[in-house]
């Protein structure tokens, strides 16, 4: 009689053993599932904000070119804005909810990183992450260039590249 | 002797099976509650953070302003908290309503932009945003309310932009104004109008020697005392006290950065023969910005902020080579 209630009760402890592993390994699938969908709902909105970003840079009054009356105006980033900007980059780079932003003028393969002469390349701002995703927009680049008393905006397309954390 | 062996036998088993089937029971209780939590969580975290991707479009740009209107399924209540320090932060965090309870999700920081707001729940929030604008360009100002404010009898260019919103619960002079409205007059210090409408929030127009006395003034809630300058009179309507006062000092912050910033740009200009001589103004506005900024109370800090800017923006109106 008591080996058959030791039996019974080996039987329950396995049975509830069993239960509990199998709960377990349900959860486990679970949080799984759940850990790529946050992830991947994280990397969407990463994206959204990059994109996003990569229009709401012209208007921020620290890149965008705001000479009134220009035609440039709300459009085109200014260029002694983003030398001042990637020169003093320390003091800016709170603001910017992305990981790195560079700047190509022109469309020369050669990159030359600015300052220097003849240059075409602003590494604007680099938080130091590695494997970013980057995602790029043309853009038209202005300045105010003066000319035998007359101003004028000088203007020429290039690239701003936007990096996110992968 | 048998029958004893049996009843024992029965009761062990029926008590091992109680205690093991309640353990798991609660236990799966426990963990769906906690998992329902966790997911909660997780859903209003990636609401906050769509919210503030929300809030790029809606930003004014060079335009005067942009309103919109934001829907959401269940009363939903969207937190912002404020941080001073540098450029400073907006905490944004979305709380959906279970049960009469709020519990907020994780806060997205938002560090370039100024979202203005006050703390109350619903299911549709006007959102719109005006340019903030002290000699030149500073940023956009992110207003959000699910409040209905009724404007009575408010000068004609702010009524102009209130219509302009084109948004349900903005209203002027009692047009199909609701009794649970918030009413917002406009007193004059020179002259006192009376109203019949009782007043929740009044605004003091103090620029004396302006086209529009409500350039500059305060905002009177309650015992509170908002100072504004521009477009921050809306901000300073919709807002609480204290997220105002830090939103507006962070605005300071960044303000006195782009004086600093266009103070390099003429010397930029210079070196290829641009002249603008406003180099010693900017330096100077850049310093009353920083001490306004830092400033515990911002009573009398934008009298002078504003007439130096105002000699700025025609100084760099009439330049050779402009610099905004």
């Amino acid at each position: 009689m008591v080996k058959k209630a030791q039996y019974r009760i080996q039987q329950m402890v396995f049975m509830i053993v069993a239960v509990s592993f199998f709960f377990i390994l349900v959860g486990v699938f679970f949080l799984g599932y759940q850990y790529r969908t946050t992830k991947s709902s994280f990397e969407d909105l990463q994206k959204e904000q990059a994109i996003s970003f990569l229009n709401v840079i012209r208007n921020m009054p620290e890149f965008g070119y705001s000479s009134k009356d220009s035609y440039a105006k709300g459009i085109c980033l200014d260029l002694d804005k983003i030398a001042i900007v990637s020169s003093e980059v320390n003091k800016f780079s709170e603001l910017f909810p992305v990981a790195s932003i560079e700047l190509a003028i022109g469309f020369k393969p050669k990159r030359v990183p600015c300052p220097g002469n003849e240059c075409n390349y602003y590494d604007v701002y680099s938080s130091g992450q590695e494997g970013l995703i980057k995602y790029d927009s043309f853009v038209c680049i202005c300045k105010k260039v003066s000319e035998n008393s007359y101003s004028y905006d000088k203007c020429e397309l290039g690239k701003l590249i936007i990096g996110v954390k992968e | 002797m048998r029958n004893i062996s049996k009843k024992a036998e029965f009761n062990f088993e029926l008590i091992f099976a109680i205690f093991a089937g309640s353990a798991i029971l609660i236990l799966a209780i426990y963990g769906a509650v906690k998992f329902g939590g966790g997911i909660k969580y997780q859903s209003d975290s990636e609401l906050a953070k769509q919210i503030s991707i929300m809030f790029d479009p809606m930003q004014a740009g060079f335009a005067e302003g942009r309103s919109s209107i934001l829907k959401f399924n269940q009363e939903t209540r969207i937190n912002n908290n404020c941080l001073k320090g540098g450029f400073g932060t907006n905490e944004i965090s979305a709380s959906t309503n279970i049960k009469g309870k709020y519990t907020p999700g994780a806060a997205t920081s938002v560090k370039n932009k100024y979202i203005f707001s006050s703390a109350e729940g619903g299911k549709e929030y006007a959102i719109f945003s005006k340019q903030f604008e002290i000699g030149f360009k500073v940023s956009d100002l992110l207003l959000v309310t699910s409040n209905s404010y009724c404007f009575v009898n408010p000068p004609s260019d702010i009524e102009l932009d209130i219509k302009s919103f084109s948004l349900d619960n903005f209203k002027v002079n009692n047009q199909n104004c609701d009794n649970s409205s918030i009413n917002v007059c406009f007193q004059s210090t020179k002259n006192r109008r009376n109203y019949i409408r009782s007043c929740n929030i009044t605004v003091w127009g103090s620029c004396t020697n302006c086209d529009n006395e409500y350039k500059y003034g305060y905002v009177e809630k309650g015992s509170n005392r908002l100072n504004y300058i521009n477009n921050l009179m809306y901000a300073a309507v919709v807002s609480d006290y204290l997220l105002y006062n830090c939103n507006v000092k962070r605005l300071l912050y960044r303000t006195s950065n782009l004086a600093s910033l266009y103070s390099k740009k003429v010397e930029l200009m210079q070196s290829r023969s641009c002249f603008i001589d406003l180099k010693p103004e900017l330096d100077n506005f850049a310093n009353l910005t920083m001490i306004a900024s830092e400033s515990t109370k911002l009573d009398s800090a934008f009298i002078p902020i504003s007439m130096l800017a105002e000699e700025i923006k025609s100084k760099n109106n009439l330049g050779e080579c402009e610099l905004w």
